[in-house]
């Protein structure tokens, strides 16, 4: 997102030195270390969250599209074969479990759209930030799950096409075609907000107040 | 090119995903048009606004739900090293499963796993909460579990059994002392009526054999949570563990006897959110 480097997905970012890399977690994992595999979700936990909330917009789905992604792949480590980094299969089964979702749902009739808001919520009243949040989010909602998919993990997630087109396992043409899409589906639905504050700013608002985080 | 470039073309131009000749029309457009031009120009406001939505880091209750059903799916697996792969848990949603369900949360967030259910349907093996009760022991309702639910001792989630393991490790270890309670009674404990409260807690739910509503099987309450009552307890006896709230906040509230006196931690960090004091003592049904 603004004011933060992206996502990397590659690389040893973000872990420090004295840990495994995620590679041999996962190969101890597959070797019977019973530890092995939630330590590499403790690593990656926080952008597994963002991408699954921020895909199903619903605190609940999210955490229920992550348990059953993060039990398969539990039971599927074997299968990786190491064509891509462990960080892009992991997104990658979320992201599919999010996709698979989306689009049971979409097949339902629609539930109250639940609300990633909660969270928000707790920020104090009258924000205007939060306020633009609320829209936004909303706005999200009514894309498509492939260029919602493709515009949460680019635009608001900060990861590049690169990553996000081999975690959504199609071309980065496609993944800049999706989220082209996408902006301008949701163009006029934030027309409204172009006299609000947040644009011209360069820094993000202030991250994860009043979260569940310490 | 007559009357102006739609929106999705702008965007899909300045991506680069329009064909050479479309490229050239938008672009001899965007020149001499300044609507278009102001469309574009929005176009990329819809990213930054995008970019500067909140990103919250995973809840405590949604790290906490997770870290059990991994540890629940880690000793399934060493109770079961040699079983087939179960697979992968696709299809619709297990009816069984609840949702909405909130526990421990008041933003609908749940903090413990629906494991069983999960285990039960994705994983064709009988792998039952038990361990409840103050026997410590499974109590399991078929022979398919009581099985899965006692690993042999070879396995490495009893070898590594123990008092040292360190807090967020993810195999279900035996190292609460065993009958540990459980409950989730739901009160939101105060500063002031701690004691009180506490006792309140342990008249209705300290009752051998007690179960249903707001009792826990031990299995449901995640690695960490196990560490952090060890930690506390350091081997006196626990009497009850109640998954509630202190403030309105997601808290985990200790009793420990001999004397009994009651803490209060944080769930995520098992860090003390009210020192121990002592609960009033006087008769407690038993």
């Amino acid at each position: 997102m603004a004011g933060q480097p992206g996502p990397a997905l590659s690389g040893p970012g973000g872990v420090p030195q004295a840990e495994p890399p995620d590679a041999e977690l996962l190969r101890r994992h597959v070797t019977g270390d019973a530890e092995a595999f939630g330590q590499l979700f403790v690593r990656h936990r926080d952008r597994l969250w963002a991408v699954a909330l921020r895909t199903l917009g619903d605190p609940d789905e999210a955490a229920d599209a992550l348990q059953d992604a993060m039990i398969s792949a539990f039971r599927r480590a074997a299968d990786f074969r190491g064509d891509s980094a462990v960080t892009t299969w992991l997104h990658r089964i979320v992201v599919n479990a999010c996709l698979d979702r989306m689009r049971r749902r979409a097949a339902r009739p629609v539930a109250s759209g639940g609300d990633d808001l909660d969270l928000l919520a707790r920020r104090p009243q009258a924000d205007p930030d939060r306020d633009v949040a609320l829209d936004v989010l909303a706005a999200l909602r009514t894309l498509v799950p492939e260029q919602r998919a493709a515009l949460v993990m680019v635009d608001m997630l900060g990861y590049s096409v690169a990553d996000t087109a081999e975690i959504l396992g199609v071309s980065p043409g496609t993944v800049k075609s999706r989220c082209a899409r996408g902006r301008a589906r949701l163009l006029p639905q934030l027309a409204h907000l172009r006299n609000q504050p947040g644009v011209p700013r360069v820094s993000p608002p202030a991250e994860g107040a009043g979260e569940d985080q310490p | 090119m007559s009357g102006h470039v739609d929106a999705e073309s702008l965007a899909l131009y300045a991506e680069g995903q329009l064909s050479r000749r479309r490229t050239a029309r938008v672009r001899a457009h965007l020149s001499g048009c300044a609507e278009c031009a102001r469309t574009a120009a929005a176009l990329t406001e819809v990213t930054t606004r995008l970019s500067q939505v909140p990103v919250p880091p995973i809840p405590s209750a949604v790290a906490a739900r997770l870290d059990a059903a991994l540890s629940a799916e880690s000793a399934h697996r060493a109770a079961a090293p040699d079983a087939a792969p179960a697979p992968a848990p696709a299809g619709p949603p297990d009816p069984r499963r609840p949702r909405r369900n909130p526990l421990w949360s008041p933003g609908g967030l749940r903090i413990l796993a629906a494991t069983g259910a999960t285990l039960v349907v994705a994983g064709g093996v009988g792998y039952v909460l038990s361990q409840s009760g103050s026997s410590g022991q499974a109590s399991s309702g078929s022979a398919a579990s009581a099985s899965s639910a006692q690993p042999k001792p070879t396995h490495r989630s009893a070898i590594k059994a123990g008092p040292n393991v360190p807090p967020g490790s993810h195999a279900i270890r035996p190292n609460t002392p065993s009958g540990t309670r459980y409950v989730q009674s739901g009160t939101d404990y105060r500063p002031g009526a701690l004691a009180g409260q506490t006792k309140n807690t342990l008249a209705q739910y300290d009752v051998p054999g007690l179960s249903g509503p707001g009792m826990l099987p031990a299995t449901r309450v995640s690695a960490s949570v196990h560490n952090c009552v060890s930690q506390l307890a350091l081997g006196r006896p626990v009497r009850l563990v109640d998954l509630a709230y202190y403030q309105q906040q997601p808290a985990i509230v200790i009793v420990l006897g001999d004397p009994d006196t009651v803490t209060v931690v944080k769930p995520s960090s098992c860090t003390k959110l009210h020192s121990a004091v002592a609960v009033t003592s006087g008769p407690v049904t038993r």
